[in-house]
C-alpha cells in the first residue's frame, strides 16, 4: 500500500511539474516580451524611466536564455514561490489563498446539487421504462450542456433576485448569496453527471446479477436503488475529477457574472491586465486541484467496488 | 469506444491488398467511415426522414439559417449594427425591432446577425486549428511511435489535466485580445483531444493487413502513412471536429463575454450578452435573446453532430 502510494505521489508531482512547465513555455516562451506586456499592461504608469526597466528585466530574467530562466522559475515553484502579482503588488500565493475559500465553498455548493440534480434525473429516467415524461427527461442533459453558464447565470438573476428578490444579486454575503452562483455552476455538471449515469444503468440492467434479484422477485425501485445504482455509479466517479476541473473553469465565468470574489475573479482580472505570475499560479493550482481530486476518486473506488483492491496487485 | 467501419462486413479493406502499382485506394474516405447516411437514405425520401427526425431536421435548417446569416450578414440585417436611431433606445422586442434595442438605439436584431459573422468565423478557425494540429500531432506520434509518441501522449495528458477554458485564457493572455486571437486560444485548447483521438485510430489502422502488405511491398513510410493509414483513421476525427463546433461556440462566446474578444462596438454574441448585463432589470430582451440564439445554435451543432456520429449515437 505505501508502494502504491508513493507512486502515486511521484505521478501526481510529475503532473504538477508538468502543467508548471507548460503554462512557462505558454507565457514566457512566445514571441512576446513578458516585461513589455506588464509595463503596457500597467498602462497609466506610461513613460517608466529606464532604470525601472531594467530592474523589472532583472527581477523576471528576461535577458537571460531560455534555460536559466526556466532554472530560476522552477527553482522558485519548487520553494512555492510563483513571484508577485504585476498589478497588485503582492505575492500570487497569498491572493490565490484569499480568494481560494469563497470558490471552494461555491465549488462545493454546486457539486452537491449537481450530483443531486444529475443523480436524481438518471435515476428517475432508469426507474421509468418509457412514456413521454422519460422521453422529455431523456432530452434534458443535451439540452443543459448547450446552455452557456453565463446567460444560465444572468436568466437567473433576472428572475430570482430583480422579478422575484429571493436572493441577492451580486456580491459574498451569506449562503443567500451563494445559491443562484451555485446553481448556475451546477447545471452543466449535473448535466454530464445525468447522461454518464443513464448510459451506465442502461447497461447495468441486463447484468446477471439484476436478472437474478429480478427472479428472486425484487420490486424494480429496489433492484433500481439497491444493486444497479451501486453498480452503475463507477464510471461516473471517475466523472468526478474532470468535473472539478470543469468547475474551477466555470467559476471564471460564474464568478464574474455575479461579481463575487474568488479564484474564477482572479483569473479574469488577471486576463484582463495580463498578469502573467498570476495565470502562471493560477494554471498550476488548477493542476494541483486535478492530481488532489484523482487522488481521492482513486482512494474512494475501492470502497464501491470490491474487485479494485490497489494492495493485492500482483508485483 | 466508436469503432468505425473498419471491422464492418461493407468495408473491402483486408483482401485487398493495394500494390505499388496500383494506387486505387481500396477504401476511400466516402465508403470507409460509416457517417450515418445509410439509414437516411434507406428510407423513401425527404418527407419519411422530416416525419421520423423532425428535431435533426430542424436543426439542419436552422445551422443554414445562421450560417448564412454569418456569410451575407448584409441581406438578412434590417438595419446598421453599429448606427442606431437614439430616440428609440431601448424599445422591446416589436414589429419593426424584433429583438428590440440597445441603449443607443441600435437594432438587437441586426447586431445578431452581423454577429454571428464574428462568432461562427472564430469557431470554425477554432475547429481548424484544434483539428490540423491535433490530428497531425496524433497521426506522427501514432506511427513514428517509440519515444517521440510517449513525449507527445505526455504533453497531451498534461494539457488535458488543465481546464480547456484556463488554457484558452493563459493563450490569450500572451497572444492578446480579439476575435483572431480567441479563436487560436480556444483551438490550441482542443488540440490534446484531437491528437489522442487521431493517435488511437492511426495505431488501431496502422496495424490492418494492407497497410503491412503495402509495405511489405515496398511502399514508402510516408506514402503508406497518407494513403493507407490517414483515410481509415480520419472518421473518428471528423466527427470529432463536428462535436467539438458546440464546444468551441461555448468557449468563443465564454471569452467574448469575459471581454476578450472583439472590441466594444463591434457586435459579437458572447459580448451581447455581456453589453446587456448594465440592463438586466429594464431591458431584459438585450441577454435574453442573443443568449437564446447561442443556445439554438449549440442545440442544433449538437444534434447534427449527433447524427453523424451513429457509432455513439443512441437518438432515442
Amino acid at each position: 500500500m505505501t508502494r502504491y502510494l508513493l507512486r502515486r505521489a511521484a505521478q501526481g508531482a510529475f503532473v504538477l511539474w508538468a502543467a508548471f512547465t507548460a503554462g512557462f513555455v505558454i507565457l514566457y516562451l512566445l514571441p512576446s516580451d513578458p516585461v513589455e506586456i506588464m509595463l503596457a499592461s500597467t498602462g497609466s504608469m506610461g513613460e517608466l524611466d529606464p532604470g525601472a526597466v531594467a530592474a523589472l528585466r532583472a527581477e523576471y530574467h528576461v535577458d537571460e536564455p531560455f534555460y536559466v530562466q526556466y532554472g530560476i522559475a522552477l527553482w522558485r515553484f519548487v520553494q512555492g514561490d510563483f513571484g508577485t502579482s504585476i498589478p497588485q503588488r503582492l505575492p500570487v500565493t497569498e491572493l490565490i489563498g484569499q480568494a481560494l475559500p469563497e470558490t471552494a465553498g461555491l465549488a462545493a455548493l454546486a457539486f452537491v446539487i449537481a450530483v443531486l440534480l444529475g443523480g436524481s434525473l438518471a435515476l428517475l429516467t432508469g426507474y421509468l421504462r418509457g412514456g413521454r415524461l422519460r422521453r422529455l427527461l431523456l432530452s434534458l442533459p443535451p439540452l443543459l450542456v448547450s446552455i452557456p453558464s453565463f446567460w444560465a447565470g444572468l436568466l437567473l438573476l433576472q428572475v430570482f433576485s430583480f422579478r422575484l428578490g429571493w436572493f441577492p444579486a451580486i456580491g459574498n454575503r451569506g449562503l443567500a448569496s451563494l445559491v443562484l452562483p451555485a446553481v448556475t455552476l451546477a447545471l452543466p455538471t449535473a448535466a454530464i453527471i445525468a447522461q454518464v449515469l443513464i448510459k451506465s444503468l442502461r447497461q447495468t440492467w441486463d447484468e446477471a446479477f439484476v436478472v437474478t434479484a429480478t427472479a428472486k422477485g425484487a420490486s424494480r425501485l429496489r433492484i433500481l436503488f439497491v444493486d444497479v445504482l451501486r453498480h452503475a455509479s463507477l464510471p461516473s466517479l471517475t466523472l468526478v475529477g474532470m468535473t472539478v476541473g470543469n468547475m474551477l473553469a466555470g467559476a471564471i465565468v460564474v464568478e464574474t457574472v455575479f461579481s463575487r470574489l474568488g479564484v474564477g475573479r482572479l483569473v479574469e482580472q488577471a486576463v484582463a491586465a495580463q498578469d502573467i505570475p498570476m495565470i502562471q499560479g493560477l494554471v498550476v493550482l488548477s493542476a494541483l486541484v486535478f492530481v488532489v481530486v484523482n487522488l481521492v476518486v482513486d482512494a474512494v473506488y475501492p470502497l464501491l467496488d470490491p474487485r479494485i483492491r490497489p494492495s493485492r496487485a500482483v508485483t | 469506444m466508436s469503432d468505425p467501419a473498419t471491422t464492418l462486413p461493407g468495408g473491402p479493406a483486408p483482401h485487398e491488398p493495394s500494390g505499388p502499382g496500383t494506387p486505387s485506394v481500396p477504401v476511400g474516405p466516402g465508403s470507409g467511415p460509416d457517417l450515418g447516411l445509410d439509414r437516411s437514405r434507406r428510407g423513401t425520401g425527404g418527407a419519411r426522414a422530416v416525419a421520423r427526425r423532425p428535431g435533426l431536421v430542424l436543426s439542419a435548417l436552422f445551422l443554414a439559417l445562421v450560417l448564412t446569416w454569418a456569410l451575407t450578414p448584409g441581406i438578412f440585417a434590417p438595419f446598421d449594427p453599429l448606427v442606431g436611431s437614439p430616440k428609440d433606445k431601448l424599445l422591446p422586442p416589436n414589429g419593426t425591432y424584433w429583438f428590440g434595442t440597445d441603449h443607443l438605439g441600435r437594432d438587437l436584431f441586426s447586431r445578431v446577425v452581423h454577429g454571428a459573422s464574428l462568432s461562427l468565423t472564430a469557431t470554425a478557425l477554432a475547429v481548424l486549428v484544434g483539428f490540423l494540429v491535433g490530428s497531425s500531432l496524433g497521426l506522427l506520434s501514432g506511427y513514428v511511435g517509440g519515444r517521440f509518441d510517449d513525449a507527445v501522449m505526455r504533453c497531451v495528458d498534461v494539457l488535458l489535466s488543465i481546464p480547456g477554458l484556463l488554457l484558452s485564457l493563459a493563450v490569450v493572455t500572451v497572444l492578446g485580445f480579439g476575435t483572431l486571437n480567441v479563436a487560436v486560444a480556444v483551438g490550441v485548447a482542443a488540440v490534446a483531444g484531437f491528437a489522442r483521438v487521431m493517435r488511437a485510430d492511426v495505431l488501431r489502422a496502422r496495424t490492418q493487413v494492407f497497410v503491412e502488405a503495402a509495405e511489405a511491398l515496398g511502399v514508402g513510410r510516408w506514402r503508406s502513412l497518407i494513403r493507407h493509414v490517414l483515410p481509415h483513421a480520419v472518421g473518428s476525427v471528423l466527427v470529432m471536429a463536428a462535436l467539438e463546433f458546440g464546444t468551441a461556440i461555448l468557449a468563443v462566446s465564454s471569452l467574448s463575454f469575459l471581454g476578450f474578444g472583439a472590441p466594444p462596438p463591434a457586435p459579437e454574441w458572447g459580448s451581447l450578452v455581456s453589453e446587456g448585463r448594465n440592463y438586466l432589470v429594464s431591458a431584459w430582451w438585450l441577454t435574453t435573446l442573443p443568449g437564446a440564439v447561442i443556445v439554438a445554435t449549440m442545440l442544433a451543432t449538437n444534434r447534427v453532430a449527433r447524427a453523424l456520429d451513429t457509432g455513439r449515437g443512441d437518438d432515442r
